[in-house]
C-alpha cells in the first residue's frame, strides 16, 4: 500500500510541476485528434480499407448517393459493435458471401432522414451536405405513387428478413405471408437481394411482390416503363 | 528536461484521443449507436 501511496504521489507532484507542458501537449495532440475523427467518420478510405466490396464500391460511384453521402449515413450501427468489430474480423475471420446471412435491414428512418418532407431526426446526417440542400432534396411524400404506397400496408415480409441463399434464387417470393398486415417502408422497394451492392433503384420484381395482377404485361414492357413517371414526379398541389 | 518531453508526450496522447473520443462519443452516444 505504501508503494502505491508514493507512486500517487510522484504522478501529482509530476503532473503540477509539468502542468504547462501537459497543456502544450494536449494542444498539440487536438488538431490530429480532430482529423482522425474527420477522417474515420467521412472518409469513405478508411472504411474501403478493410471492407472490400467490389460491387459496392463500383455500384456506389454510380450512384446518386456518390458525394451527398458518407459511409456512416446509411451504415449505422449500435455502440457495443464498435469495439466488437475489431475482434470479429480478427478473430472470427468471416467470409464473404457465405457468412453473410441477409440483405442489410435500413430503418426508414435513415432514407426519411433526406427524403420526407417531414422527417422526425435528421440530426443522423454526416455527408457534405448543408441543411438547406438537405431540404432542397425532392421529397417522396410530394410524388403521387410514393405518397400512396407509403400509407399502404403488406403482408409479404420484408425483403431483409428472406435468406440471402433464397432470395439470390427467388428474389421476391409470393408465398412468404405474415400473419399481420405491417406498413410499406423503403426497403420494400428499394431492398432486397435484387439490390445489392448500392443499387438501390427500385426493380420490377419487387412490384411483383404484391402486384401479381398483370403479370403477362410486365414479362413484355415492364412496370417502370407506365409507372415510374408517377413516382419521381411531384404533386401539383392546385391539380 | 526528460520530465518536460514525457509532459509533452503524455499531453499529445491525452489530446489526440481526448478530442478523437469526445468527438466520436459526441456524435454517437445521443443515438445509443450510429
Amino acid at each position: 500500500m505504501p508503494s502505491i501511496k508514493l507512486l500517487l504521489k510522484s504522478v501529482i507532484a509530476f503532473t503540477v510541476l509539468t502542468f504547462p507542458f501537459i497543456l502544450l501537449g494536449i494542444g498539440l495532440g487536438s488538431y490530429p485528434g480532430y482529423m482522425a475523427y474527420e477522417y474515420v467518420w467521412k472518409d469513405a478510405r478508411f472504411c474501403t480499407s478493410c471492407h472490400v466490396h467490389d460491387y459496392a464500391s463500383i455500384g456506389f460511384e454510380g450512384s446518386s448517393h456518390k458525394d451527398r453521402t458518407t459511409c456512416h449515413d446509411c451504415h449505422h450501427q449500435r455502440l457495443r459493435d464498435y469495439i466488437r468489430e475489431p475482434f470479429v474480423l480478427i478473430l472470427e475471420n468471416t467470409k464473404f458471401p457465405k457468412d453473410l446471412k441477409h440483405t442489410p435491414n435500413i430503418p426508414d428512418q435513415l432514407c426519411q432522414a433526406c427524403h420526407l418532407s417531414s422527417a422526425r431526426d435528421r440530426s443522423t446526417i454526416t455527408g457534405p451536405l448543408t441543411q438547406k440542400e438537405v431540404d432542397e432534396v425532392p421529397k417522396i411524400d410530394h410524388t403521387k405513387l410514393h405518397a400512396v404506397h407509403l400509407a399502404k400496408t403488406t403482408d409479404r415480409p420484408s425483403p431483409s428478413e428472406i435468406p440471402l441463399v433464397e432470395g439470390m434464387d427467388n428474389p421476391h417470393p409470393q408465398n412468404h405471408k405474415l400473419e399481420k398486415f405491417r406498413k410499406i417502408d423503403c426497403m420494400d422497394c428499394h431492398g432486397g437481394p435484387t439490390n445489392r451492392a448500392h443499387q438501390l433503384t427500385a426493380t420490377d420484381t419487387a412490384c411483383l411482390r404484391c402486384h401479381a395482377v398483370h403479370n403477362n404485361i410486365v414479362s413484355e414492357v415492364g412496370c417502370r416503363g407506365c409507372h415510374s413517371s408517377d413516382f419521381i414526379r411531384i404533386i401539383d398541389h392546385q391539380e | 528536461m526528460k520530465n518536460k518531453i514525457l509532459a509533452i508526450f503524455i499531453g499529445l496522447i491525452l489530446g489526440f484521443f481526448g478530442v478523437f473520443t469526445a468527438l466520436f462519443l459526441y456524435r454517437v452516444l445521443p443515438h445509443g449507436g450510429i
